[in-house]
């Protein structure tokens, strides 16, 4: 098999490899191609050369571009098709297309899109089959034997619920599909005779996403998913009477055929093709390549929701408008049709119909599962929307606006937002949305519509509540931004608008909530961000009034409430804010104690997350802005004892492996403070950390960007007149 | 959906002219390679699809200024219009401001990637130019015998029974429509 390399003394041997690799220069070339007939020695090397697998370097780019245009139907199978099909099997599939004589046309079913759909005879096998007529195209070799490599990849899909394809053939000049014939109607007009329950739906979806999921693993995306593409059809029965629709066995059909006549249609129209209702909205845009699986998952929530409410997600007379709203809006939420639908199945069904293919169900088998889950009684893995999920959307068409314009403030408003709704009543939301229609002056129409949208949304019930003060605060956003007139909006209009909203929005919040006495932890970490920004605003009578309700909770709460980060988040919040009051009118002890609280919480919440570096930099620093209040005062014990705390938290700070130069600085200040602490207490030991100052600023070279930093901060030390 | 063009600078010249199907076939073509890029330098969905667009429109304005300096290699010249419309485009985009994305995309990894890219997808067209043409030139047989054995890899011994041709001819008839696809494509670029 492998003989030793025969002696080879032909002079011209060495140059046999780079022949085979295409590296030679051409007069060499052509000498070896004269040569090679007459020397058997350098035709054998030639042979064995490149059975080793020496070949030019272009090679296994074309293999790979070969390989692209038989793997996958939905994938950009032509790019490398011109150059390569044509060829030796060419023959054969004519072959097989005059074969096709062996089919006849019996009755004219119906007729489509997709082209006629016959009810057919095979007179070799002698059974009824389906013969599906595309519009007659463009016949060149080329789609020929793309259709060809496409029928060998339908007809690898088998599966119970999913048509299968036997072959194409050319039957009356026109390209034709053979399939499995089903007796029985299309799932679009059974649905018009019966109405669905929500569990006969989910059914149903959980056979058809198993059917996609299978030819989703085979490389096949069916691209027109609709309800008129699946049929029923029952065991027993040949499409009898008793046509009960938990027996009905669903079976897809058309699979992969939306991009054989999409593609020869667009290259002569450069129209889309398809039905708009069902349509993904990254199949409106035209853009074949961008079409993907998801595309199906949309496809089967646009099914399931017709089952659901009795109409596609997105309807209308005029196919640009439903188009538009394909792309652009979202459908009105199933249970707002039917409010007798669980929450679970609409979840499921809004899941499919996001705008982006990332945001839904990643693959059919994730929908199917979802759907078992749902059939079982089981929780199932999607979750609704979130309000900040809303607001990211949102934010996603209006980017400029956003960007320009979302300050700390708007923030606040959405946590707000995604935090009250359960909180608020309908009567009050319409006060708002009505109160914010007022005040549209400035781009009538778009806000209106807003405003509109926000009525909408809230006539529904009141769990949409975040979804209709999220629409309010787009109203301030868009006030304060006179986008129609062409003009920059200024900074401070900005400010001022949502300055306006935030407080009316607070306003109405405020006064629906409960005594204090039933507060929870909620409400009371509400009440506490409004509380600081009362104290940022300067709104001092406000900030008592609140303060004073607050304080009176407290207690209870953390009894009452689970130890848990958000807890202790409150606390923080809350004892900080009053360690601020407390000196600013001077009760320097009281400011203390609550500094000190302040920082034990951060301390508590360090449990949960104990790497948690911007927690361990503000519980340093809480500790020692707690002990400056406590040195103010006079208590220099508690003082030097919470400073020495601070000390000790920072020292854990920079243990870590994520402490910066800049954590080490800021140690440097604490000494300073802590030196202040132990010195206005003429305490010894604020002379035991001064080695441990210099030594560690002079680690800072004068190359450092820190230097002047720290150099600023040794000439304060120094200041600083110790003990003795 | 694509037209097929004998060469790929035939497709130029013909976006160059205006003409909308060739600018279609490119910028589709040439999407796939720029969303590629975007995720490899992790630049959302979202931000890739405003960059895309603006690189593909600044290669539009940019493809008639270069033609005139075209001397030589088109696979350098491609990668050259790369590198340029690209910073241009990345300079000028009113969009790319709101996002703190331009240090990344002119970075000389990134552009040199681009340049990469965009080489690779030359290599690829020239080559099935170089193909096609050469499929046009040779006997049937001939091209069937270095088809199949070197793009399918099947044994010479197998294809030349197929063929009814001796397993010498076989390998004498690969090696001679390797080197005439060789030679058109160092033409073809060249051109």
């Amino acid at each position: 098999m492998n003989p030793s390399p025969q002696p080879n003394d032909c002079p011209l041997s060495p140059l046999i490899a780079r022949y085979a690799s295409c590296t030679l220069e051409d007069a060499q070339a052509a000498h070896l191609d004269a040569h090679l007939p007459e020397c058997n020695q350098c035709s054998e090397l030639l042979m064995q050369v490149i059975d080793s697998g020496v070949v030019p370097n272009w090679i296994p780019t074309v293999r790979k571009l070969q390989r692209a245009t038989t793997v996958h139907l939905g994938q950009a199978a032509e790019q490398a098709a011109g150059a390569l099909t044509a060829s030796a099997k060419y023959s054969e599939i004519t072959k097989d297309l005059d074969a096709s004589t062996r089919y006849q046309l019996v009755r004219l079913h119906g007729e489509g899109g997709m082209g006629q759909v016959w009810e057919g005879w095979d007179t070799v096998l002698k059974r009824r089959v389906a013969l599906k007529q595309l519009p007659a195209g463009q016949q060149h070799d080329k789609l020929i034997h793309r259709l060809h490599q496409e029928a060998s990849s339908l007809a690898r899909l088998s599966h119970p619920h999913i048509v299968s394809v036997f072959e194409i053939v050319v039957l009356a000049e026109k390209r034709t599909i053979v399939m499995e014939y089903i007796d029985g109607p299309t799932l679009s007009r059974f649905r018009k005779d019966f109405v669905m329950g929500e569990r006969q739906a989910a059914q149903i979806l959980e056979k058809l996403a198993s059917a996609v999921s299978h030819a989703h693993e085979q490389g096949v995306i069916h691209r027109d998913l609709k309800p008129a593409n699946v049929l029923l059809c029952w065991k027993d029965h040949a499409g009898g009477a008793t046509q009960d629709l938990d027996q009905a066995i669903p079976k897809l059909t058309d699979f992969g055929l939306a991009r054989i006549v999409e593609e020869d249609y667009m290259t002569r129209t450069g129209d889309i093709l398809g039905t708009p209702a069902y349509m993904a909205p990254e199949q409106t845009v035209g853009q074949a390549n961008l079409v993907g699986p998801g595309a199906d998952i949309y496809g089967l929530g646009a099914i399931l929701y017709e089952l659901l409410v009795g109409t596609p997600p997105h309807v209308s007379d005029d196919p640009v408008a439903t188009l538009i709203a394909v792309r652009e809006r979202e459908p009105l939420a199933p249970r707002a049709i039917r409010a007798e639908l669980s929450r679970d199945i609409e979840t499921i069904c809004l899941k499919c119909l996001r705008k982006l293919p990332k945001d839904r169900y990643a693959r059919a088998a994730d929908l199917q599962s979802d759907l078992l889950a749902f059939l079982d009684g089981r929780p199932i893995a999607a979750r609704p929307l979130s309000s900040l999920v809303l607001a990211m959307r949102w934010s996603r068409r209006h980017k400029p606006v956003v960007l320009a314009a979302f300050t700390s403030l708007a923030l606040f408003l959405i946590i707000i937002v995604g935090s009250l709704w359960t909180a608020a009543t309908e009567r009050k939301l319409r006060q708002l949305a009505d109160q914010a229609k007022q005040q549209a002056v400035l781009s009538e129409q778009k806000i209106a519509a807003e405003a509109d949208r926000a009525n909408r949304a809230l006539a529904l019930n009141q769990e949409h509540f975040d979804v209709a003060l999220y629409q309010v605060l787009t109203l301030a956003q868009l006030m304060a931004w006179p986008q129609f007139s062409g003009q920059e909006p200024k900074q401070e209009d900005y400010h001022r608008k949502i300055d306006e909203v935030v407080k009316k929005i607070c306003a109405t919040y405020l006064n629906s909530l409960p005594p204090p006495e039933q507060w929870t932890l909620r409400e009371a970490l509400i009440v506490s961000r409004y509380i600081e920004m009362m104290n940022g605003l300067g709104q001092p009578d406000q900030f008592v009034v609140w303060q004073e309700r607050l304080e009176s909770i407290v207690h209870r709460i953390e009894q009452e409430s689970p130890k848990d980060p958000s807890l202790y988040d409150f606390l923080d919040r809350h004892n900080f804010v009053l360690w601020n009051h407390k000196a600013n009118i001077g009760q320097f002890q009281l400011s203390g104690h609550y500094g000190e609280k302040s920082a034990n919480a951060v301390l508590s919440r360090l449990e949960f997350y104990p790497d948690d570096m911007y927690q361990l930099r503000r519980c340093a620093y809480l500790f020692m802005i707690a002990g400056q209040s406590y040195s103010r005062a006079g208590d220099h014990a508690n003082a030097q004892r919470v400073a020495n705390k601070s000390l000790s938290v920072h020292r854990q700070l920079l243990s870590k492996a994520e402490a910066t130069e800049d954590d080490k600085v800021s140690f440097l200040d604490k000494l300073i403070m802590h030196r202040q602490i132990f010195v206005d207490g003429k305490h010894t030991e604020a002379n035991e950390h001064v080695a441990e100052f210099h030594s560690l600023a002079s680690q800072f070279e004068p190359s450092s960007e820190f230097y002047g930093r720290v150099q600023g901060i040794v000439q304060r030390f120094d200041a600083i007149q110790g003990p003795p | 959906m694509s037209v097929q063009f004998d060469t790929p600078l035939s497709l130029l010249e013909r976006v160059k002219d205006g003409d909308e199907e060739a600018w279609k076939a490119f910028a589709q073509k040439y999407t796939g390679v720029l969303q590629q890029w975007c995720k490899v330098w992790s630049i959302s969905q979202v931000d890739s699809e405003d960059v895309i667009q603006d690189a593909l429109l600044a290669v539009l304005i940019g493809i008639p200024k270069f033609e005139r300096q075209r001397v030589g290699s088109f696979r350098r010249w491609i990668k050259t219009i790369a590198r340029n419309c690209w910073s241009d485009a990345v300079s000028r985009s009113e969009r790319l401001k709101y996002l703190d994305l331009k240090r990344t995309l002119q970075s000389p990894a990134a552009c040199h990637e681009l340049e990469e890219q965009f080489d690779r997808i030359a290599v690829e067209e020239l080559l099935q130019a170089s193909l096609k043409r050469v499929r046009r030139r040779v006997e049937e047989r001939t091209w069937e015998a270095f088809r199949l054995t070197a793009l399918e890899e099947q044994s010479a011994a197998k294809v030349a029974e197929l063929l009814n041709m001796r397993v010498d001819a076989i390998y004498a008839a690969r090696c001679r429509v390797q080197k005439l696809i060789s030679d058109e494509f160092k033409q073809l670029d060249q051109d």
